[in-house]
């Protein structure tokens, strides 16, 4: 134990908080340190003044008679049976919409990696011309939001589209459909 | 009231109790918020916000702590907020004039005013997180790992905070004031 390693134990040794065995090491050190007795004097002196300071300082100070009365007629007028249940409804509805909310990204995700795209279809035509088409489905995503009394719900869903394109040389046919 | 009956006057929201609750607590309320804030006006109002706000949060208060603990917790919060919003401590214009009508009026009583006054505004002059550590620390008399758990910082933390706010306030207080003894930690000119 040295003087800079109590100085960082001094707050903790002025609280009486410090383990037995490091209380026995600080004690050690002040019993051979007559510097950092000093400090610790002086800290506990400072304590003492500050606080009696501070104390005479605020003595004045009162409470407006009009405080006392605002906080009653608040309290008056906050229902209480309610004040737990609607923090547990809220708590639960906010809870139900976030796992809407997980749940339906995944599913946007799932169904997203997994739609396959169609690969483009080559046909013959009985007069020998060639037909190339193309089809191209999947799902695009729809947020939505509605209230219901105070609160607002928020919901994402996908909506699934296709689209059809038909190539022909010199002509073309787009289709799509929702 | 002791810490029980306090603890029931709150759950109970009974008007007389609650009363009692307010009459109990709020002066040392409103002396904190005024070391916090710096403005009497305005420690008066976050105490009132104090405790409007408990009663919107009393079923939040889990009995983890004192009540006080936990209105003391609020009005901290309050006066962060207060401060974020660009709301200025007292200046120290505003002290001078006062020290001015002080010496005018009653000259036996400078000496003791100006002593309390510069003691205020000195903390005054403090940045906010290092006045609410002297705060606790000296008024509120908050050991330090309940000062760490009640500003949510570390122990370390903590007691960085409060050397530096101690050698801060060594540096504005005059040398009669001067709280660290004869010699002190530091000199001043």
């Amino acid at each position: 134990m040295n003087c800079r390693r109590f100085q960082n134990l001094l707050f903790d040794y002025l609280d009486g908080s410090l383990s037995v065995g490091m209380q026995g090491r600080v004690e050690a050190h002040l019993a051979s340190c007559g510097k950092c007795r000093e400090v610790v004097t002086r800290q506990k002196q400072l304590a003492r003044s500050f606080s009696e300071r501070l104390q005479q300082e605020t003595a004045s100070l009162e409470l407006r008679p009009q405080l006392e009365r605002r906080v009653l007629t608040a309290l008056r007028e906050r229902p209480t049976a309610t004040a737990g249940s609607h923090a547990l409804f809220h708590w639960w509805v906010r809870l139900a919409g976030a796992a809407a909310a997980v749940v339906a990204i995944a599913f946007f995700l799932i169904t997203s990696l997994r739609q396959p795209l169609a690969a483009p279809r080559l046909a013959q035509k009985a007069t020998g011309e060639s037909q190339v088409s193309i089809q191209v489905s999947g799902c695009a995503p729809v947020y939505t939001f509605r209230q219901e009394g105070n609160l607002v719900l928020d919901c994402l869903s996908c909506r699934p589209y296709v689209v059809d394109q038909i190539l022909w040389p010199g002509k073309s046919r787009n289709q799509s459909r929702l | 009231m002791d810490e029980q009956q306090l603890l029931l006057a709150f759950q109970s929201r009974d008007p007389a109790a609650m009363q009692e609750l307010v009459e109990t607590l709020g002066p040392r309320l409103l002396r904190s918020a005024f070391l916090l804030c710096g403005n009497e006006t305005e420690a008066q109002d976050l105490v009132q916000d104090t405790f409007l706000q408990a009663i919107l949060s009393a079923h939040r208060f889990g009995g983890r702590s004192s009540v006080y603990t936990w209105l003391h917790g609020i009005l901290l919060n309050l006066t962060r907020h207060y401060h974020r919003d660009g709301k200025r401590l007292v200046g120290n214009d505003e002290l001078v004039q006062q020290e001015a009508v002080l010496v005018e009026d009653a000259p036996a009583r400078l000496d003791t005013d100006l002593a309390a006054t510069t003691l205020t505004e000195a903390l005054g002059r403090l940045s906010a997180a290092h006045r609410e550590v002297i705060v606790l620390r000296f008024f509120e008399e908050m050991k330090i790992h309940e000062i760490a758990g009640h500003l949510g910082i570390s122990r370390g933390t903590v007691k960085s905070r409060l050397h530096y706010a101690i050698a801060e306030m060594q540096k504005m207080l005059p040398a009669e004031l001067n709280l660290f003894g004869a010699q002190g930690t530091h000199q001043r000119q």
